[in-house]
């Protein structure tokens, strides 16, 4: 698999690139910008990029405008982006254009190694990949039009594992509960925000982009 | 009230001289007879013109110079008492009314005798009827002469020659005097003082006229002169105290209200020139105001004040603390009383005193304005520095220290993994989690600096955020924003938000909050309204701890206001208003 790591601060973007390409992956280019960032990814298109989302010139969210654009023009490319703080408004923006092989991780996981290597493998795979904190943020929200706030803690668990990118299994081994209370619980979801049946996976995605998008704030044109 | 028993005092005596008199009338053998009557009577028409004039015009001279007269018209009705000694007062003091009468005529309007050539009339007339009036009584067979040589008599002689044409010439000085100063009035002052000129110029040749006969003519034409010059002296008084109510009573009033008006107001220097004119029935007059520096005198729009004034107007300086402050530009001959003009000139001193004190206190506030503005301005400048600086570190740490970290925790997390020494293993991994509890706290100093959220997003959006990370549900409810405000001012509603929600965390043991954005005022002083709501204990208050007083501060450099309503029991709420377009 190829790759691109972008981030600004030369010892992190070493130390990223390193890790991964010890876990096997080639990583074809590093960049330090984000205009660097997409003229190396049309040069060398690459299965995925792993990019910081505050770097020059402003210092403020270059990241996510550089993977919207790029996966406009690489509809397969995989996204992860990695994020200083809790963004959910930057994390509903990306989300925006689709789900299938995004993430969006705090910085810091990067230290949980396997964790990190998990979820780049996960959305390498076409999964979505939503960091836990962002997710607890999202659902923490409290809007009297927000279908979330209609769903049992339990149900809202759930769903917040779904965004983090669990299987069913998974998800049930986590809530210690059986694979059929989680399916039913996911049902249950799916009827809530009226999501019609079809693929199951093209469902959760959804469902999961369904309250993210709910993130977006209204003002935003 | 002084005035009014003052006044009733004067009129008793003037009636118990009169009750005198009358007896005396009444004593004689042909008593009844209208010409002794008439003559007997001259004193009261005196005393009760000169008793009227002195108590409307305490100030005016004429009142007492009537009365005067009116006393010595009285002494000369003594020569009727049976008493010899009563009898040589009235013999002595004959020709002193005429004395009077000169000196009546020369003082009105104004009580005072001006000018040379008048005083000299005056203190003539005074002469004559005194110096030269004692030989004439002091010579003869008769009491109380004590000569009778020839030498006396043809002295005495002389002297009646001497007291009659000097009387006369005096009659006629006064005359041509009077009628010299009424020639050079323009045609306003003549319309007001004619009247009063024609009558004292009649006066003075009538008694020339009848002092000359005296010496000359017949018996039968003295007396018809006798009873002209009665009848004209008989009328000065009523046509004095006419004159002198008439134009200066209604004066009075102005006075009076213009007082009230400069002292209910400072009136403008156009404002108080024409309360002057008013006041004094001078249309021309006008207040000058004292130079500051030097002496002389500048006009409203600061003109010098020629000094004398031309076209026969004088400055009657208006003190203040005995310092000429200002005047009244003003035609002298138009001034019937002075104490009209005294009182004036006290209340323009007022008045100019006022204006300064006015003045200086308007040039001391708007140089406190200045420097409030100046002051509000350094301010805001130190907040907008201090925001920045705050971003400045903010990002420093953001993109420099933090970075570092995450690289270094990734790193000894490799080694921790990758080392076969399981000691060197252990120490990697303590490194790495030590990194992440200090990447935490990095975090949450990074958030109190500048949080992240505020600064790429605005304040809305860091709002919401905050939101979300409160225990209790908390709802953002926005009424109206704009999109973005000025950093400084999106900064300090943060930190209000921030703090007020830490405080119903802290306190209030609040169900739910509210935090409401909206625009409030009219449109031209549009302000953004941000309120913090629980539904808690209640209590917040400004006092308790620094960080909503220091809010306070920063909001109220920003030209805004923050409101804690401690509420009781029922919640509490903190708003903050800052001016924003």
């Amino acid at each position: 698999m190829r790759l691109i790591v972008a981030e600004d601060e030369g010892l992190l973007r070493e130390g990223l690139s390193r890790l991964l390409v010890d876990e096997g992956y080639d990583v074809v280019a590093t960049a330090s910008s984000a205009t660097e960032l997409i003229d190396l990814a049309l040069e060398h298109r690459p299965d995925m990029v792993i990019t910081d989302i505050r770097m020059p010139p402003t210092h403020t969210r270059e990241g996510i405008e550089a993977a919207l654009r790029l996966r406009s023009e690489m509809a397969t490319l995989a996204v992860l982006v990695l994020s200083q703080h809790v963004d959910s408004v930057g994390a509903a923006e990306l989300l925006s254009k689709g789900a299938k092989g995004v993430g969006y991780l705090l910085k810091q996981r990067i230290m949980a190694i396997d964790p990190f290597l998990d979820a780049v493998r996960q959305v390498l795979a076409g999964g979505t990949v939503i960091d836990p904190e962002v997710v607890e943020s999202m659902i923490r929200r409290r809007r009297d039009d927000n279908p979330v706030d209609r769903l049992s803690p339990r149900r809202r668990e759930t769903l917040a594992l779904m965004a983090e990118g669990l299987s069913n299994a998974r998800i049930a081994e986590r809530l210690v509960v059986t694979e059929h209370a989680v399916a039913r619980n996911i049902s249950a979801i799916f009827d809530e925000f009226g999501l019609p049946p079809s693929a199951d996976d093209h469902r959760r995605v959804l469902a999961v982009i369904r309250y993210l998008d709910r993130d977006l704030p209204e003002r935003r044109r | 009230m002084r005035n009014d028993s003052a006044t009733a005092v004067l009129a008793l005596f003037c009636v118990t001289l009169l009750v005198i008199t009358l007896a005396f009338v009444l004593a004689t053998p042909d008593g009844l007879s209208l010409p002794i009557m008439a003559s007997a009577m001259t004193p009261a028409v005196f005393f009760a013109a000169g008793v009227i004039a002195w108590r409307r015009r305490p100030h005016n001279r004429v009142g007492m110079l009537l009365l005067l007269t009116g006393l010595a018209i009285w002494l000369t009705g003594l020569t009727l008492s049976p008493l010899p000694l009563l009898h040589t007062v009235g013999l002595v003091a004959s020709t002193l009314p005429l004395a009077l009468t000169l000196h009546l005529l020369m003082a009105f309007p104004t009580g005072r005798v001006r000018g040379l050539p008048a005083r000299t009339i005056v203190l003539t007339g005074y002469l004559i009827s005194t110096v030269f009036e004692l030989p004439l009584h002091l010579v003869g067979d008769t009491a109380p002469a004590v000569w009778s040589s020839d030498t006396a008599r043809s002295l005495a002689t002389a002297t009646g020659w001497a007291q009659t044409v000097l009387g006369v010439s005096c009659m006629l000085g006064a005359a041509v005097v009077i009628a010299r100063r009424a020639l050079s009035f323009d045609a306003r002052e003549r319309r007001q003082v004619e009247p009063m000129v024609w009558y004292r110029i009649l006066c003075a040749l009538v008694i020339a006229v009848t002092g000359a006969a005296s010496k000359t003519s017949s018996q039968s034409l003295l007396d018809v002169l006798g009873s002209i010059q009665l009848v004209a002296v008989t009328g000065l008084p009523i046509v004095f105290l006419t004159g002198l109510l008439f134009g200066s009573f209604g004066r009075t009033g102005q006075v009076n209200e213009m007082m009230i008006r400069v002292g209910a107001a400072t009136p403008t220097a156009q404002e108080l020139s024409q309360a002057v004119a008013a006041a004094l029935g001078d249309p021309e007059a006008v207040v000058v105001y004292a130079r500051a520096a030097g002496s002389g005198f500048v006009d409203e729009a600061g003109d010098e004040v020629a000094q004398p004034p031309a076209s026969r107007r004088e400055i009657f300086p208006a003190r203040h603390d005995g310092r000429v402050v200002g005047g009244i530009l003003h035609r002298p001959t138009l001034v019937a009383d002075h104490a009209v003009l005294d009182v004036l000139g006290g209340i323009v001193a007022m008045a100019i005193d006022q204006q300064r004190l006015l003045d200086e206190q308007r040039s001391l506030v708007a140089d406190l304005q200045a420097r409030e503005g100046e002051l509000r301005g350094s301010r805001r400048r130190l907040l907008q520095a201090e925001d920045l600086e705050r971003r400045r570190i903010a990002r420093d740490l953001h993109d420099g220290a933090q970075q570092h970290l995450v690289a270094l925790g990734l790193h000894s997390r490799q080694i921790s993994r990758s080392t076969t020494d399981p000691d060197a293993a252990r120490a990697a991994k303590e490194v790495a989690d030590g990194l992440v509890d200090v990447l935490a706290e990095f975090r949450s100093l990074i958030s109190g600096i500048m949080p992240a959220p505020l600064v790429e997003r605005g304040l809305l959006p860091a709002i919401d955020l905050l939101a979300r990370r409160m225990p209790m549900p908390t709802r953002v409810v926005v009424r109206e924003m704009p999109q973005r405000l000025p950093q400084e001012a999106e900064s300090t509603l943060y930190f209000m938000v921030s703090e007020a929600l830490t405080n119903v965390i802290k306190h209030a043991s609040a169900g739910s909050v509210d935090v409401t954005l909206e625009m409030v005022g009219t449109p031209e002083a549009r302000r953004v309204a941000v309120t913090v709501a629980d539904d808690g204990t209640g209590g917040a208050d400004l006092s308790g701890g620094t960080g909503l007083q220091g809010l306070a501060d920063r909001i109220a450099t920003l030209g805004g206001t923050l409101w804690v309503e401690p509420g009781s029991g029922c919640g509490s709420s903190v708003r903050a208003e800052i001016p924003c377009g």
